[in-house]
């Protein structure tokens, strides 16, 4: 699993808290992430169409008084089931991770011991 | 005046022009303008100017070109990478084919290129399909198109060579040919029979009367040797060599001044005359088939099977020339982009 294939997660996360455009989009991952993903901002577009294509979000018009249409995305019902099956599988890995570094370093104190 | 927003978007639009629906294109340029506007806007609350905070905006949205193949590809399945990326493993392949294919007519006759040549060139159409089939460009059309036109035409062609009037010259000919080269081998071998059998009993080796009476030479003093020649068969479309089919033939020729005939037949002699007996075999069976009256039909089936063979080679290597030149197309297309581009860019600044 590499992060390029979870930025999907990462946007149905975000929009699981509520409708939102795609520049909110990719600010709530950035604060989120405390600063740490930084998405491009001009590749959230092929994502979030690929996201609607798929049936995982809704993409609705809204005009605004002065300001170009903006596109608003909410997460549908096949978007929620696909963001718990990629956070099941994220937890998995991540755990997997954590737990052979974990191994490591415990061994590291062993030795050093 | 344009904004660098403007210009930025101007510049996606373009990219996707062709590629995207007009009515899609526009919800996506509609979509990118107000993503730009807020972040401008965001950035001029920080305490930018409009121009500067345009232009940092865009900046984070993404260089043009990868957002927009970014959005072709996901849009249309189509890879937007150069095409020149598609074509230069091939291309390399067939220029090396190519190059030993034409040193094959260098000095010192070297007939073991020609496998090395033909692999070159089957890994070189199979790379350049995999390439393009991974791409999923629409190159593969003009492919299959050439693939149909080629096969129908050839087929066409075949048919009328086979049926109409030339069948039945060709046909004719064929016969001719065929028994006048029988004659010709059985009296060859002959001659090396003749040829073995007066070295073995230590007798001169006879002058090469037969050779001169089926070639139609005046008379000649010296005798026959047999020389072992290869013959070569290059099937060639566009100077491209596509197969070509060698076949050892032993001949017998007049010897060269000075050549010991005598030490040439005690060495070669079984073996051309074997080979001969091999040739003749071959040719009692064709003579057989001439004589029957089937012979035209099987004449016409032969020559369909060979030119419906000929045909789809031919197909693949001018399909394959083909997308070639689209893809040549395309890079030249992306290249004449990406000036553009640049220039735009400039003006930014």
């Amino acid at each position: 699993m590499s992060y390029r294939t979870d930025t999907k997660a990462l946007v149905l996360a975000v929009l699981k808290d509520g409708p939102k455009h795609g520049y909110a989009i990719g600010k709530a991952i950035r604060e989120l992430s405390q600063d740490v993903l930084k998405l491009g901002e001009g590749q959230l577009y092929p994502i979030l169409h690929e996201l609607e294509e798929r049936g995982w979000v809704e993409g609705n018009w809204e005009i605004q008084d002065g300001d170009p249409p903006r596109k608003v995305y909410a997460i549908t019902e096949s978007g929620l089931t696909e963001l718990a099956e990629r956070s099941k599988r994220w937890s998995a890995f991540s755990g997997a991770v954590a737990s052979v570094l974990n191994a490591s370093t415990l061994n590291a104190q062993v030795d050093a011991v | 005046m344009s904004t660098p927003i403007d210009q930025y978007l101007l510049a996606i639009e373009k990219k996707l022009k062709q590629r995207i629906s007009s009515d899609r294109r526009t919800q996506i340029i509609n979509e990118m303008r107000a993503h730009l506007t807020i972040a401008q806007k965001e950035l001029m609350a920080q305490g930018l100017a409009e121009e500067g905070a345009s232009r940092l905006a865009v900046q984070r949205f993404g260089e043009s070109e990868v957002v927009a193949g970014e959005l072709v590809r996901q849009h249309t399945g189509v890879n937007t990478k150069s095409a020149w990326k598609l074509v230069w493993l091939p291309l390399l392949l067939l220029v090396a084919s190519t190059v030993l294919f034409v040193a094959l007519y260098l000095p010192g006759r070297h007939f073991y290129w020609y496998p090395v040549s033909r692999g070159l060139q089957a890994l070189s159409l199979v790379t350049f399909l995999a390439m393009v089939a991974r791409s999923r460009r629409w190159l593969l059309t003009p492919m299959i198109a050439a693939l149909l036109v080629l096969s129908i035409s050839s087929a066409c062609l075949a048919a009328w060579v086979g049926f109409g009037a030339p069948n039945a010259a060709s046909s004719k000919s064929a016969q001719l040919a065929i028994l006048d080269q029988r004659e010709q081998i059985r009296g060859e071998l002959a001659y090396a029979h003749a040829a073995r059998m007066a070295v073995e009993e230590g007798k001169p080796v006879p002058f090469g009367a037969v050779y001169r009476a089926n070639n139609g030479l005046p008379e000649s003093k010296a005798p026959l040797v047999p020389v072992l020649n290869r013959q070569v068969n290059a099937y060639m479309v566009w100077g491209m060599p596509v197969s070509v089919n060698t076949r050892d033939i032993v001949d017998l020729d007049p010897a060269e001044p000075g050549v010991d005939a005598v030490a040439i037949w005690r060495r070669d002699g079984a073996a051309a005359e074997a080979g001969l007996r091999d040739l003749r075999e071959e040719f009692d069976h064709y003579a057989s088939a001439v004589s029957s009256e089937k012979f035209d039909a099987m004449f016409f089936s032969n020559s369909l099977k060979r030119q419906m063979v000929g045909a789809v080679r031919m197909a693949l290597v001018n399909a394959f020339v083909l997308a070639f030149l689209n893809g040549l197309f395309l890079w030249l297309a992306a290249l004449s982009d990406r000036l553009q581009g640049k220039r735009t860019a400039r003006s930014f600044s």
